[in-house]
Parts: C-alpha cells; structure tokens; sequence
C-alpha cells in the first residue's frame, strides 16, 4: 500500500510538473463554464436541462482529451524507461499501471465534479423554482465512471501502442462514442456512456437515479476489465 | 550459493572448489523462429565475475541482459541471478539483490539526485536510517554532493547516469548488469565508476565499443545467432595476441581470423 502511494503521489507530481494536471482539472472546470456563456434557452426545456446538456458537451472534450492525454503518458513512460526503472526495482508493473490510474482518475474525478458544481450554480441562477439535485448529481455520478472508463481505455492503448498513435486512437474513439452518448436520447439498455446521456437529456429522463446508478455501475465494471487487462498486457510487455 | 552466503562459508576451501554460479542461464530463447536473438542460451557466470558480452546480431547482447534484468520476458527457459529467480519480487529477494543501468537512465527530469536515491531506497524497503545513511556513501562516492538536491535535469544526462548507476549501487547489489552504461560520461569518470567494488559482485555488461572497456572487465563471452560461442577469460584473449575489441572477441571465438597482416581480418 505504501509503494502504491508512493507510486501515485509521484505520477501526480510529473502530471503537474509536464502541466498535464491543470489540462485535466481544467478541462472539466472550462465545460462547467460553456453552461454560463451559452443562452439558456438555446437547448432544454429547463435552466437544468440546459445547463446539464452544455456541461454534457464540455465534459465529453475533457473526458477524451484526458483518455489521449493518458495514453500518450504511459505510452511515454515506457519509452523513455520509467517503467523499467521501477520494474528492475521488483515494483510489479501492475501497480505503476494502477498509480497512473489513480492520479488521472483521481483529477479528473474532481475536475468534473469541480465543473460540475459550477454548471449547476448557473443552472440555479436562471431556474424559476429550485430544482431537484438528485437528478443531476446521479448524471454526474454517472459520468465520472464514464471519465475512469475513458482513462482506462486510454492506459490501455499506451500499454501497447507508441506515444501518438495511442494518444490519436484515445481520442478518436472517445470522441465518436461522447458524441454518440450526447445524441442518443437515455434509457434502454444500461451502458457505460449512459451518464453522459441522461446528462445531456436530464428533462427527458424518466429514471435518473436508476439510470443513473446503472450506468455508473456498468461503467465501472468495464473499467476494471480493461485496467485487468491493461495491468496483464504491461506485465507481458518487453520494455 | 550465493554472493550473499555468510562469510564464515565463503572461507571454506572446498567451497571456492565449487565455484558457485552467481548468473545462470537454462535454454534461454527469446524472439520468434524468424528472428530469434537468444536461442536455446546456456550461461554460467561465476560469482565475482566481470564480463563482457559481445554477440552477432548486435541486438542479441543487449537482449540477454534485458531478460536478466526482468524487462524482457523470455519465449523459453530461465534464468537465476544471485540464487533468486524472477518470480521473487520480494524487496529482499531481486530489488536490493540485483542492479541494473540501461542506456536510458529511466528517472524523471525534475528530480534530485537525492529524491532519486530515496525513491531506490524505499523500493527496497529499507528503514528512513538506513536510507539516509545508504545516501551519503553512495552521494559521496559517485561524487553527486554539491548536485545532490538540484533537478537532474540541470546536470544534463551525464549527471542523470551517474543518479541511475549510484541508485542501482545503493542496495548493494550481488549482480549488476550495465547496458552500455554511462555513454554521457567522461570516459575516465566513466571508467573510474563503473570500476565498482566488491569481490563477490558479480557484474555483466554488453558495450557498442568493447575496447572502451578494457581493464573493467576479466571475462568475455561472445553469442552468435542467440547460441554461446565462446566465454573465456581477458588473459585467454592477452594470450592469443587479440586485444579487447569487437574483433578481437569474434577471433577468439573463431568467428574471424585476423591475419597481422591485413589488420581488417576475415569472416567465416
């Protein structure tokens, strides 16, 4: 457990060293602000629905530049031999995996729920009545697993691929599965991507709280698959 | 029998009749059939031993040691260094037992030479004295003192291979394998450095410039296509006329023939 902490605390410092932690921080905090600067009234019935569907939009950018960001950083690490330093110390590779899980995971984790918080300030600010949080903070429970899934398939191609392919490949499926969350209306089958949804379609969510829960919880199941198979692939790997 | 056997069995005589094997390679295979840089490799180094690894394709040497140092995982049979295997992930057991300098130094840029030395420390799980105390000899002798607490960066990549030789140093290791180790530096540093102490360690290098390594090492060992053609002593090399190059360790092992009078020799 130390070594992991260890481990963590330094992947946090060389993200803020290289000032990829305020990417990841910031990114979500800048979509927390698109619900400020774009009118109410241009999407959703309500200040909630508004401002959840143009937070939807901001986050998703952060979400998979944070997935290429993640990529490209492990991808990074083996090549310029960090990993081997550690892995030539005894420290299962696994847990370097783990330690760059966590510090991306960890920051986007706040960043979103930082943004969040803003997002909701506005909504706050244009609604007539006070709205009901728990449809929201569901949304934005669910789309916290979304962003760990992301890092994940993100830590996942840097295992495997150099650098930039990893980074591009991070991104690019990413982006096209947000994009596709944030038009697809919620309901139905539970996916992972469902918190960004029912994020961007809060004032047509039937069940937010179940969907809400189900998606969260589908998403975490996929992430442990891809970070036991991210961990295995590193461990396979010839650095 | 290890380098880490107690004294009082190390001054057994029969026991230095045994010899006992601090580096051990069984049917080591490494690549696919198409393009195999270590085939079927059987190797036994000596305990104390300093060798130099030469090989035909030139991947191959380098390949060896990666696999010694658990970084690249071999397609068939094992290895032992120091008597523990690579399943032993203990910090007792491969991290303080075993050293290893690549041509990378693998550190981050923004760390000192003494947050670096630390971090091997707590690898190795030793105790915050022990660390300490484990610093300061190793700082004083790769002579990091008056660059022990600025960013390696500053000291540009020679200091960061003299950080990464002085924290695989910091636990003693029974077996150093050096990568063509500490290119950035100095060549007489260089030399002055990777001259480490201690009769009982065992240390394996693989070098693109074998001569450069004269007087470091006392064995040579050469692969062709993954297999071990020749592992001989430095004098067997002194005795034949060769000297410690490229060449001179393909002559030894018959690969070529150098004719004194044409200097370039030919391959068979």
């Amino acid at each position: 457990m130390n070594r992991m902490r260890t481990l963590s605390w330094m992947a946090i410092h060389e993200m803020w060293i290289s000032f990829r932690l305020i990417a990841v921080l910031g990114l979500p905090l800048l979509g927390g602000l698109l619900a400020i600067v774009v009118p109410p009234d241009l999407v959703g019935v309500s200040a909630v629905g508004s401002a959840g569907f143009w937070y939807a939009v901001g986050v998703s950018v952060a979400i998979a530049a944070t997935a290429g960001l993640a990529a490209g950083t492990l991808a990074n690490e083996r090549r310029r031999g960090t990993v081997a330093w550690m892995a030539v110390r005894a420290v299962p590779r696994a847990s370097v995996f783990m330690s760059w899980f966590v510090a991306f995971g960890l920051l986007l984790g706040i960043g979103i729920a930082l943004g969040s918080i803003g997002a909701w300030l506005v909504a706050l600010s244009h609604a007539e009545a006070a709205p009901d949080p728990v449809p929201y903070a569901a949304a934005i429970g669910a789309t916290i697993g979304m962003g760990l899934l992301a890092v994940a398939v993100g830590l996942l191609a840097g295992t495997f691929l150099p650098s930039r392919p990893a980074a591009g490949v991070s991104v690019s499926v990413g982006a096209v599965v947000l994009v596709i969350a944030i038009i697809l209306a919620p309901g139905g089958v539970p996916s992972p991507i469902g918190g960004i949804g029912l994020l961007s379609h809060l004032d047509n969510a039937t069940r937010p709280l179940a969907d809400g829960l189900r998606s969260a919880g589908v998403a975490l199941a996929a992430t442990s698959i891809l970070l036991a198979l991210g961990a295995r692939g590193l461990e396979r790997t010839d650095l | 029998m290890t380098s880490s056997t107690p004294d009082a069995l190390w001054a057994s005589q029969s026991l230095r009749l045994l010899r006992p094997a601090s580096v051990v390679c069984e049917g080591l295979s490494h690549g696919s059939r198409g393009h195999r840089l270590l085939d079927n490799l059987e190797l036994s180094v000596g305990v104390g031993a300093r060798l130099l690894i030469a090989s035909r394709p030139e991947e191959s040497a380098p390949m060896l040691l990666r696999v010694l140092a658990g970084l690249a995982h071999p397609s068939a049979g094992m290895v032992r260094l120091a008597g523990v295997t690579r399943a032993d992930d203990s910090a007792a057991g491969w991290a303080r037992r075993v050293g290893y300098v690549g041509p990378e130094a693998g550190i981050y840029p923004w760390m000192t030479p003494r947050e670096v030395l630390d971090l091997a420390g707590r690898l190795a799980e030793y105790e915050t004295a022990e660390r300490r105390q484990r610093i300061d000899t190793i700082a004083e002798h790769y002579r990091l003192g008056t660059q022990l607490d600025e960013p390696v960066q500053r000291g540009g990549s020679s200091l960061a291979e003299r950080v990464a030789l002085a924290a695989a140093m910091l636990t003693d290791p029974e077996v150093l394998l050096l990568e063509d180790a500490l290119r950035a530096v100095e060549p007489e540093e260089r030399s002055r450095l990777l001259a480490v102490p201690g009769r009982r360690r065992t240390v394996l290098m693989t070098s693109r410039f074998p001569a450069s390594e004269a007087g470091l090492v006392n064995q040579v060992a050469f692969l062709r296509d993954g297999k071990l053609l020749v592992h001989s002593s430095v004098k067997e090399l002194d005795a034949r006329g060769l000297t410690l190059s490229q060449r001179g360790i393909e002559a030894l092992a018959g690969v070529i023939t150098i004719d004194p009078q044409r200097p370039g020799g030919s391959r068979r």
